[in-house]
């Protein structure tokens, strides 16, 4: 039967290709390797990264020391409270912790004013201020709930003191029974019954308050604050379109493999054309898309989600241009290594989404391991996300993403080298 | 026009071409007539300098290949055999694209490809897109963009090859055209009917060897016209059931149901052959005193067919 002898054939072909095979099956494998190594570690180096954050201890009391020392055990934080001033360490004061985060240096700050203490024997709402960058609203969450966390387990008596200050303002002049008799209705209906969090925002009584919000805690952002709605954009501007760049530009670099096959690089070959003009053209029209679809990403950026793209424009620019030379150098190199169509689709996949996956388009990189993290910053993605973050949530101006245009530029010259030699000797001879 | 003399390719170990000697005159149209993988698109990619060689040497218009080889690009057009050309734009955008690649100006550009869009006689689908086109249609095209710069020397390497009748029809007045205007033209072909038609002059070559070359009826002098016959038969027949009895005779297998017989006084051995057939219970359908042809040429010098079959 015909129909049976072509799908016989079809598969004799496929599995003469060893390179196709091993694409076939090993992307999907690797790609669930750098998933399941980036959620759940390898090995001892389970869970998330540690999270170091500063500590500015203003109340300096015996339950602000406690507190301090709770969080310091948790195995998901790394408290700093000092910082080295020429051969001294000195202790953080507020505003040295949010020159800190405003510096990137550090992504949050937990301080406690005075009379922290003070608010946890009254039984009143214990004020509590976490100072951080906006960008970073996944870390923000975590500590959030590890304080509360660390609160309500350890300083129960916040809840005895709040049930009995509200006790005395229910009481006043009342029997004994009919205070336990509230009291007593106010905490079996609260746990009989619990209520969504949603539910209980919309009560917001005074009657709940003492049960559900002992805490007075005080987000500080410190950079930002005009950019809040659009604070996770510029996050996915360099991210998913580093990612996305990545894509293009392999796939245009296959075109030369497509044009190898139809015969019209032979013949451009025939006609008076310099060889070496052949493939620079082809990495001036790669690199060209790439810069296109950059800038408009941030056009749109602008335009929908109010990107402040005119911040420092020739830093941006200048961002731009090296991060689509490096995803176009990248992309041909991966378009040069592979003979044909379905090998650069397969290898693509692979490597562009394995590069984004480490260097933190996909994901925030602090959820990852720290050798993850490591591994990360041998990615385009992880250069490219930090001089762009750099320059929309740092402030900063070309003279300070140097770093990462140096290292951007690194890798055009290496990729774009190797990818030309590779294309010379394989499509031009 | 064109001298190649002493060249070699080797691929490898393997030899491509061995001690090719051609001379090819000023608005010639020659063939260059050979089994698949006989070297003819070796010998075609070394002239329009695709490939390097590693012996001899070539002159065009009396300058040596590898030291004009971008000069001498411009004087050669080149038809490749596969349809080499963009599918993703239209006809126009693939001539004006290699018309510009070929350094022709914009104001030349657009009257030189109506020129050519009409000598092919696809003007009225211009502006299709080409995978739009038939494959004879996209053919045409292919030899458009290599004509559109008017060159002096056309390599056409089997510019025939899976083309309808109608289009291949076509693509010879195109050519027998381009011939009047003086074009040198090198054809290569593994149809001896095409090489008859077309070429003034033609070469065999075979295992990357130039084995005759001469006008079609110089080439046919060769089988000793008066002296061979083909004797078809009915069934499968094999060599051995007739060498034997005709030691004399130079009897070569034609094809599963044929031999073709060289050698004297044929006539007269015509009934002692018949005989012999009905002895091996062989039955002849026909015996062919016809016109001597090419395929019969390479048949005497190789022993084998020009095509495979």
């Amino acid at each position: 039967m015909n129909i049976g002898t072509l799908i016989k054939k079809d598969f004799a072909l496929f599995l003469k290709s060893k390179s196709s095979v091993a694409l076939t099956f090993l992307v999907p494998m690797v790609i669930t390797l750098i998933f399941g190594a980036v959620f759940g570690g390898f090995g001892k180096t389970k869970g998330m990264n540690d999270i170091k954050i500063l500590l500015v201890d203003d109340d300096n009391s015996e339950y602000s020391q406690k507190f301090h020392t709770l969080l310091d055990d948790l195995e998901e934080l790394t408290i700093h409270t000092k910082y080295k001033e020429k051969d001294d360490f000195v202790f953080f004061d507020q505003q040295k912790m949010d020159e800190w985060i405003q510096e990137g240096k550090r992504k949050l700050g937990i301080y406690i004013p005075t009379g922290f203490s003070a608010k946890i024997k009254s039984g009143e709402k214990v004020p509590l201020q976490i100072h951080f960058d906006p960008k970073y609203q996944i870390e923000y969450g975590i500590i959030m709930g590890l304080v509360q966390k660390t609160i309500m387990n350890n300083f129960p008596q916040i809840l005895f003191n709040g049930m009995f200050r509200k006790a005395n303002q229910e009481l006043e002049g009342s029997e004994e029974k009919t205070f336990q008799k509230k009291i007593s209705e106010l905490v079996k209906d609260h746990f009989s019954n619990p209520k969504t969090q949603d539910e209980i925002m919309k009560l917001k009584t005074e009657e709940f308050n003492f049960l559900t919000d002992p805490l007075a805690v005080k987000s500080v952002k410190l950079l930002g604050n005009e950019e809040s709605d659009n604070s996770m954009f510029a996050q996915y501007v360099a991210g998913i379109a580093v990612l996305f760049l990545l894509f293009s530009v392999t796939h245009a670099g296959a075109s030369l493999i497509e044009e190898k096959r139809n015969g019209t690089i032979d013949r451009l070959l025939i006609a008076p054309v310099r060889r070496s003009h052949i493939l620079i053209s082809k990495m001036i029209y790669i690199s060209l898309l790439g810069l296109m679809q950059l800038i408009v990403l941030f056009i749109f950026g602008w335009l929908v989600f109010q990107l402040n793209i005119f911040k420092d424009i020739p830093a941006l620019l200048t961002m731009i241009i090296v991060t689509a030379l490096a995803c176009s150098s990248v992309g041909i190199f991966i378009a040069a290594v592979c003979k044909t169509i379905e090998q650069v689709d397969n290898f693509s996949t692979l490597v562009i989404l394995g590069m984004s996956a480490l260097g933190g388009s996909m994901f925030p990189t602090i959820i990852m391991p720290k050798y993850i993290q490591t591994i990360g910053k041998f990615t385009v993605n992880h250069w490219a996300m930090k001089g762009i973050t750099d320059i929309f949530w740092y402030n900063k101006h070309l003279s300070d993403i140097y770093p990462s245009i140096l290292v951007l530029l690194g890798i055009t010259i290496v990729f774009s080298f190797v990818a030309i030699k590779i294309f010379n000797r394989r499509l031009m001879s | 026009m064109i001298k190649i003399r002493n060249l070699s390719k080797n691929y490898g170990e393997q030899t491509a071409l061995e001690n090719v000697d051609i001379a090819i005159e000023t608005g010639e149209l020659f063939g260059l007539l050979g089994p698949n993988g006989a070297g003819k698109t070796t010998l075609i990619n070394i002239i329009n300098t695709f490939l390097k060689f590693d012996a001899g040497e070539i002159f065009i218009d009396d300058q040596a290949l590898t030291s004009h080889s971008n000069k001498i690009k411009k004087l050669i057009g080149i038809i490749p055999q596969e349809i080499a050309l963009y599918e993703g734009l239209t006809a126009l955008e693939n001539l004006k694209f290699w018309g510009e690649i070929y350094g022709l100006g914009k104001k030349n550009l657009q009257k030189k490809c109506d020129n050519i869009l009409k000598l092919v006689g696809l003007s009225e689908r211009k502006n299709d897109l080409l995978r739009n086109y038939s494959g004879g249609m996209k053919r045409r095209i292919n030899i458009a963009a290599g004509l559109l710069h008017d060159p002096k020397i056309i390599l056409m390497d089997e510019p025939t090859v899976g083309v309808d009748p109608q289009s291949r029809n076509f693509i010879f007045e195109m050519i027998e055209e381009l011939h009047s205007q003086n074009k040198t033209i090198i054809y290569t072909t593994h149809y001896m009917e095409e090489a008859e038609r077309l070429c003034e002059r033609i070469a065999i070559i075979d295992h990357g060897k130039i084995i005759a070359v001469g006008t079609k009826e110089e080439l046919y002098e060769l089988l000793d016209q008066d002296r061979n016959i083909t004797v078809k038969f009915q069934e499968r027949t094999e060599l051995s059931l007739f060498q034997k009895e005709f030691s004399d005779l130079e009897i070569k297998q034609l094809s599963a149901k044929a031999l073709m017989i060289f050698g004297q006084d044929l006539i007269n051995k015509l009934p002692q052959l018949i005989a012999q057939a009905k002895k091996q219970s062989q039955e002849i359908e026909e015996i062919d005193f016809g016109k001597p042809n090419l395929e019969k040429v390479f048949l005497k010098l190789t022993g084998r067919e020009l095509r495979d079959k």
